[in-house]
């Protein structure tokens, strides 16, 4: 106390001093804490209000974004499914395709090995037919009048012996 | 030949013959007759043939008749797929070309006896082999005959004795065939028998053909 005293400081004027600062208090409790702390609180639900509404708003976003990725996973699945199934079908198609033109090309091949076989084969009997004939003329064309009459008269008496056989 | 003289000529012979004995045939009226060697035997057997007589006169006259059922026809076809192509092979290929003389001595070495001994040798020394046979066959379709045409090909002509030989051969073969001559020089050498459709081939010509077909 001799302290404060010292200082100049007297219990009365902390007194004073601090029942003035109380009444401060209770003045500003009174008319600025109460006003504040409403309009805080307002405030806060007001926050409070729209952080909700946000939430909610999210969470809509959220199903409908899920819902969208969803669909859009069943459409890609879909057609996926639908693009594999193409390319089987293409592939199918394709191979066939190829079987088919495979077989008729074998095929054409045959034909075209078996027309080349006949017109060789005609055409070796034809030249062979021809190249007979010229050697058939040839000795004819010798034996004709070449012959004595008395062999070509003693050949047709063999001859009917043979044909009497 | 093409006309119906021969079927005239054998329908004349007979009514002559008929008419000259008045209808009275006997074995010697027929045997001393001068008709025929076919028609006297088959008189002999068939004294009656007035009918058969009047189918063949009217036949010769291109008028409707039934001579090719009768018994006659038989025998006049007979003849002429037998007899006449017989007195053909006879004769010798070139027979056409030979002189009048040469050919009456080779018909006179025939011995023909008949009636129809001048017609038989007009015919031969005024047409060929081939156009007689030609007109036989004529006269055999006329008749109604069913025969066959037997050709012999031979690449040279063969002397008589081998081509009565291959007449007799054949004819016993095709019994109602018209066996037929000819000298054909393409076969150079052998012979063919073309009979019933069918040719039986022994010439040189087939057997270089078939020589060269081995080749």
């Amino acid at each position: 106390m001799e302290g404060l005293s010292t200082m100049g400081i007297s219990p009365q004027s902390i007194l004073i001093y601090l029942a003035g600062y109380g009444v401060l208090f209770v003045i500003l409790f009174k008319l600025l804490y109460k006003p504040i702390n409403t309009y805080l609180e307002k405030r806060q639900s007001n926050i409070k209000l729209t952080l909700e509404e946000v939430e909610r708003i999210k969470s809509e976003f959220q199903a409908k974004f899920e819902a969208i990725k969803d669909e859009k996973d069943r459409i890609h699945a879909e057609l996926s499914e639908k693009l594999a199934n193409t390319e089987t079908l293409l592939e199918q198609k394709r191979l066939e395709l190829i079987n088919d033109m495979e077989a008729k090309r074998a095929a054409l091949l045959d034909k075209t090995q078996k027309e080349i076989q006949t017109q060789k084969d005609t055409l070796i009997s034809s030249v062979e037919g021809r190249l007979k004939d010229v050697i058939a003329k040839i000795i004819m064309e010798i034996t004709y009048n070449q012959v004595p009459q008395d062999v070509i008269g003693r050949s047709v008496s063999q001859s009917w012996n043979e044909y009497k056989k | 030949m093409r006309d119906n003289t021969f079927l005239k000529k054998i329908a004349c012979s007979l009514s002559s013959f008929i008419l000259d004995h008045k209808g009275k045939l006997t074995e010697s009226h027929i045997k001393n007759s001068d008709l025929p060697g076919f028609l006297k035997k088959y008189l002999s057997s068939n004294p009656d043939i007035q009918n058969e007589l009047l189918e063949l006169v009217l036949l010769s006259q291109d008028k409707p008749n039934r001579f090719a059922n009768t018994q006659l026809a038989k025998v006049v076809a007979d003849f002429l797929t037998h007899a006449m192509p017989y007195l053909l092979v006879k004769l010798p290929s070139n027979f056409i070309l030979l002189s009048d003389s040469d050919k009456e001595s080779i018909i006179e070495a025939l011995d023909l006896k008949s009636n129809l001994k001048s017609y038989l040798a007009d015919l031969f020394t005024h047409r060929t082999k081939q156009m007689v046979l030609a007109d036989v066959a004529f006269l055999l379709k006329k008749i109604g005959a069913d025969f066959i045409q037997v050709r012999v090909q031979m690449a040279s002509e063969a002397n008589s004795d081998l081509k009565t030989e291959i007449y007799k051969t054949l004819q016993k073969q095709y019994p109602n065939a018209l066996i037929t001559f000819q000298v054909e020089r393409k076969l150079i050498g052998g012979m063919r028998v073309i009979a019933d459709g069918k040719m039986y081939d022994f010439s040189w010509t087939q057997k270089i053909k078939n020589l060269v077909k081995l080749i």
